[in-house]
C-alpha cells in the first residue's frame, strides 16, 4: 500500500448551467406525420437525459433547469445536477408567452450564479437553450435587450432553435446569434448534440473558446 | 507519453539539500480528442540546495501550446539557474522579483521566437507558467495563469503560496502570451524554512484547494508528502505518482491534463 491511498480529494466540480426554455403552445400538439411536435420533444428530453448520463463528469457538472411556456411561463424543473434529471413529460397548450419565459430564465440563471458564488463555485458561462414553433404572443423587446446584454457581458449564451412553421425572422431579431431551423421534428439528433456541447462546455481547458458541436439536425 | 522535460543531474547530496519527483500525465478529454498532453514542467539544482522548477499548462484551444509549454518551463529554469547564485543569503527580495520578471519575459521571449520560427501566430502556443525558487530559507514564485503552490514547513502546517485568479468562469484564464500577460504576473516571496512543496496545473486545482480562496486540503497534501518521504528512488516515486494520475480515483473528478511536482529538503547528519 502506498501513501497515495490515502490521499482525499475535495468535491467542488465546476457547474455548468443550462435552462431548456420550451415552447409548449397548443400549436406543438398538431399531428405531423407520425407524431406531433410535443411528443417529439419529449422523446428528445430523454434522449438528453441519457446521453449526458454517459458521461462521469457532466452528469455532475451540468445542471438542467426546465421552463415551459405557453400562455403562461411554468418552471418545470429548477436545476438539478444532471444525474438528478428526470425529464417531465409536457403537454402543449395555449398560447406563446416567450417574452415573459426568456425573462424568467434570465432571472433563474442569474439565481443561480448568486448561488454558485456564494458558495464558491467556480462556474461556467450558462447557456439558455429556448426552442419553439411559433411566434410570440407577448413583448418581446425587454428579453431581446437583455439579451444583447447578456451576450455582450457574457452573462450567458442564448440560443434560439425554430421548429416547423416557427417565425424564424422574429427569432433573428430576439436572439443574437443566429436560430437555428430545426429539421423536421428532429429533436433526437438536437438533444445528442446539445448534450455533446455541454460535455464539452463542461470539460473545456482554461481560456478554450468553445469549437461548436457540427449541427446535424439544422434545415438551414 | 512524451516527456517535455529534461532530467537534470541527479548527483547525489551528501549533507543537506532538495529532492525532486514529479509527473505528467494525459487527461481523458484529451484523449477523446486526440489532443496531446499540454502540460510541461522542468527543474533544475544547480547546487543541492536549491531548486528551481516550472510547470506550464498549455491553452486547450491552442493547437501547439503543448510546444509553447515546454519551450516556456525549459526558458524560465534556465534563466534563473544563471543567476539565482546571487541571491542565495541575501533574500533580497526585490531583486528577486526583478529576477523573476526577466525570466518570466525570457520564457515569453522564447516562445516569441518560436512562434515566429515556426509562421505561426503567438497565440497557437499559449500556455500558463508558475515558476518557483527554492532554497532552505525562502521560497520565491511567480505565476501566470492558474495552478497551484502548496507547501509544508517543519512543524507539518501546510500553507497555500497562490491565490487563484478571481476570473468569472471556470474557463477563463491568463496567458504567458497573452498581451496583458504581465499584468496578471503574481509574485510571491515566502520566508520560512520549508520542508515540503508542491507544485501543480489547474487540472488539479479542484481537488485539492478550497475554492474561491484556494486553501489547501490537508487530506490531499499530508498523504501526498508522506509519500514523497516514503521512498528516496526518484524513479520509483515517479511511478507510482503517475500511477495514482490515471486510476479511476483521480479520473473520476478530472478529465484535464495534470502535472504534479514535488521538492523535499532532507537533512543527512
Amino acid at each position: 500500500m502506498s501513501e497515495l491511498d490515502a490521499i482525499e480529494f475535495l468535491d467542488q466540480q465546476p457547474r455548468c448551467a443550462c435552462v431548456l426554455l420550451l415552447d409548449t403552445s397548443g400549436s406543438m400538439s398538431v399531428r405531423d406525420g407520425e407524431t406531433t411536435p410535443i411528443d417529439a420533444l419529449n422523446e428528445g428530453l430523454k434522449i438528453f437525459r441519457d446521453e449526458l448520463s454517459k458521461d462521469e463528469l457532466a452528469q455532475k457538472r451540468v445542471e438542467v433547469a426546465v421552463i415551459e411556456f405557453n400562455s403562461r411561463v411554468n418552471v418545470v424543473q429548477e436545476f438539478v445536477q444532471a444525474q438528478d434529471f428526470y425529464p417531465p413529460t409536457l403537454r402543449a397548450e395555449g398560447s406563446t408567452a416567450m417574452g415573459e419565459g426568456i425573462e424568467k430564465a434570465m432571472e433563474m440563471v442569474e439565481n443561480r450564479k448568486r448561488t454558485y458564488k456564494e458558495n464558491g463555485v467556480i462556474y461556467y458561462r450558462p447557456w439558455i437553450f429556448m426552442i419553439t414553433d411559433g411566434q410570440p404572443t407577448d413583448k418581446v423587446d425587454e428579453a431581446s435587450r437583455l439579451i444583447a446584454n447578456g451576450e455582450e457581458n457574457k452573462s450567458f449564451a442564448f440560443f434560439a432553435v425554430g421548429v416547423q412553421k416557427a417565425d424564424m425572422q422574429k427569432l433573428a431579431q430576439i436572439s443574437v446569434r443566429d436560430p437555428q431551423k430545426l429539421s423536421g421534428l428532429n429533436f433526437g439528433e438536437l438533444f445528442v448534440w446539445l448534450s455533446a456541447s455541454m460535455k464539452n462546455v463542461s470539460q473545456s481547458k482554461p481560456g478554450e473558446q468553445i469549437a461548436m458541436e457540427k449541427i446535424g439536425w439544422s434545415a438551414l | 507519453m512524451k516527456r517535455k522535460y529534461t532530467k537534470s543531474n541527479n548527483r547525489r547530496k551528501e549533507i543537506s539539500g532538495w529532492r525532486f519527483a514529479g509527473a505528467s500525465v494525459s487527461g481523458t478529454s484529451h484523449k477523446r480528442l486526440s489532443l496531446p498532453c499540454q502540460d510541461a514542467y522542468h527543474f533544475e539544482q544547480p547546487s543541492a540546495g536549491i531548486m528551481l522548477m516550472a510547470v506550464a499548462d498549455g491553452a486547450g484551444s491552442a493547437a501547439r501550446s503543448d510546444e509553447g509549454a515546454s519551450i516556456a518551463v525549459k526558458a524560465a529554469v534556465e534563466y534563473l539557474q544563471k543567476s539565482c547564485g546571487e541571491y542565495i543569503g541575501s533574500e533580497n527580495e526585490e531583486g528577486i522579483e526583478s529576477l523573476f520578471l526577466d525570466s518570466v519575459k525570457t520564457a515569453r521571449f522564447a516562445v516569441e521566437k518560436h512562434a515566429e520560427e515556426s509562421n505561426e501566430d503567438v497565440s497557437l502556443f499559449a500556455c500558463t507558467l508558475l515558476l518557483i525558487f527554492a532554497v532552505r530559507e525562502f521560497v520565491a514564485l511567480a505565476q501566470i495563469g492558474d495552478g497551484g503552490v502548496v507547501i509544508q514547513d517543519y512543524e507539518g502546517k501546510i500553507t497555500g503560496l497562490t491565490v487563484p485568479e478571481p476570473s468569472r468562469y471556470a474557463n477563463e484564464t491568463y496567458f504567458l502570451v497573452s498581451p496583458n500577460a504581465f499584468e496578471h504576473l503574481q509574485f510571491r516571496f515566502w520566508k520560512g524554512e520549508t520542508k515540503h512543496i508542491a507544485m501543480f496545473s489547474d487540472g488539479l486545482q479542484y481537488l485539492c484547494l478550497r475554492m474561491p480562496d484556494g486553501t489547501p486540503y490537508d487530506e490531499f497534501f499530508k498523504p501526498l508528502f508522506r509519500f514523497l518521504d516514503s521512498s528516496r528512488d526518484q524513479s520509483l516515486l515517479e511511478k507510482n505518482l503517475t500511477d495514482f494520475l490515471v486510476s479511476q480515483k483521480v479520473k473520476a473528478h478530472t478529465d484535464d491534463d495534470i502535472t504534479l511536482i514535488m521538492s523535499v529538503f532532507e537533512s543527512y547528519k
